[in-house]
């Protein structure tokens, strides 16, 4: 899958771009959906875990699925006093992920979006796992629309002082 | 409203929360469950977790691993499935290098020989790399996550450090 930078520049690129009509994509839901483009991702602790002897990494592969990645997320807002913003704001990152992982070249075992309602395959084998042009592309992307983000902010006032 | 019926407001809030969790936690451990029953029938090529249990000369697999060793006409690529390590022999034309991480998709030979169909090769530096880049963003993230959110911990929940 795409490192850990891409998913977040992404997921940082998609909230500004559209936070530039919706003002509910400011900052801090924006971070809120980085948080949601690793969720996937939290699966791979299972490594850790089979590393210290346990055989659990088998049990943990729904959650790099929709469905265990959208439970995860629902554990994760409980922790936050706005649960339903930040529920909302972890999903638009959940599908970013998926949205890049779909991207990959595999040789066969796509990702299973509908488990559990149908263990059909899917993988549009277009881009290398371990390509880091993607990452540099996908921050240079980030960097261009943070600074005309932070241009329309200072235009509109946001960064003076009061 | 008094303090003491506040405190009780926050007591069912805090335990609906609770309950929500543990329903959450075990949809969630159900669905693994079930998952680990069922992934094999569904796989589109038998893998290394498969070939233990039933080993079928002939057949297309799909395995990956660590390249430790370069053979006559292929290499060696080692995985490691629940403690047990399988060396696969593997015969194919394209080059690898010590350490790379390969997937590999090929036919089923006789004392885990596989003759190779078609190879994803991820170089021990690149996979390395990438590890490297996913932690830096991982702590860049902690940061900025901290900038905006900070942690309640008499409620034990996240609240904003201030509106945006």
């Amino acid at each position: 899958m795409p490192d850990w930078i891409t998913h977040i520049a992404v997921a940082y690129t998609v909230c500004t771009i559209i936070g530039f009509k919706f003002k509910q994509f400011n900052n801090s839901n924006t971070v809120i959906a980085m948080i949601g483009a690793l969720v996937p991702d939290i699966f791979k602790i299972g490594i850790i875990i089979e590393f210290l002897g346990s055989s659990i990494y088998d049990y943990l592969t729904p959650l790099h699925l929709p469905v265990g990645s959208l439970i995860m997320g629902g554990i994760i807002s409980l922790f936050f006093q706005e649960k339903k913003t930040v529920f909302l704001f972890l999903v638009i990152g959940i599908i970013t992920h998926y949205a890049l992982d779909l991207l990959l070249i595999s040789l066969g075992n796509g990702i299973t979006l509908f488990f559990p309602f149908y263990w059909g395959q899917y993988q549009l084998e277009l881009v290398p796992n371990d390509d880091y042009k993607i990452s540099i592309l996908a921050v240079a992307v980030a960097v261009v629309v943070y600074l005309i983000s932070y241009k329309l902010n200072r235009a509109e006032g946001y960064y003076d002082e009061p | 409203m008094s303090n003491s019926q506040i405190r009780g407001v926050f007591n069912k809030i805090s335990g609906n929360r609770v309950g929500l969790l543990i329903i959450l936690i075990l949809i969630l451990t159900g669905l693994c469950l079930y998952y680990n029953d069922h992934y094999v029938k569904h796989q589109n090529y038998p893998t290394t977790s498969d070939i233990l249990s039933n080993y079928q000369v002939g057949e297309t697999i799909l395995v990956g691993g660590t390249v430790t060793q370069i053979t006559p006409g292929g290499f060696l690529l080692s995985e490691t499935y629940h403690q047990n390590t399988i060396k696969y022999r593997v015969y194919s034309p394209d080059k690898v290098s010590l350490g790379d991480k390969v997937s590999l998709l090929g036919t089923l030979e006789p004392n885990y020989q596989v003759i190779s169909q078609r190879m994803l090769v991820e170089n021990s530096w690149s996979y390395r790399f990438v590890l490297i880049r996913s932690f830096i963003a991982f702590i860049v993230l902690f940061f900025i996550f901290n900038h905006y959110w900070k942690f309640d911990r008499e409620n034990w929940i996240f609240i904003r450090r201030k509106q945006d």
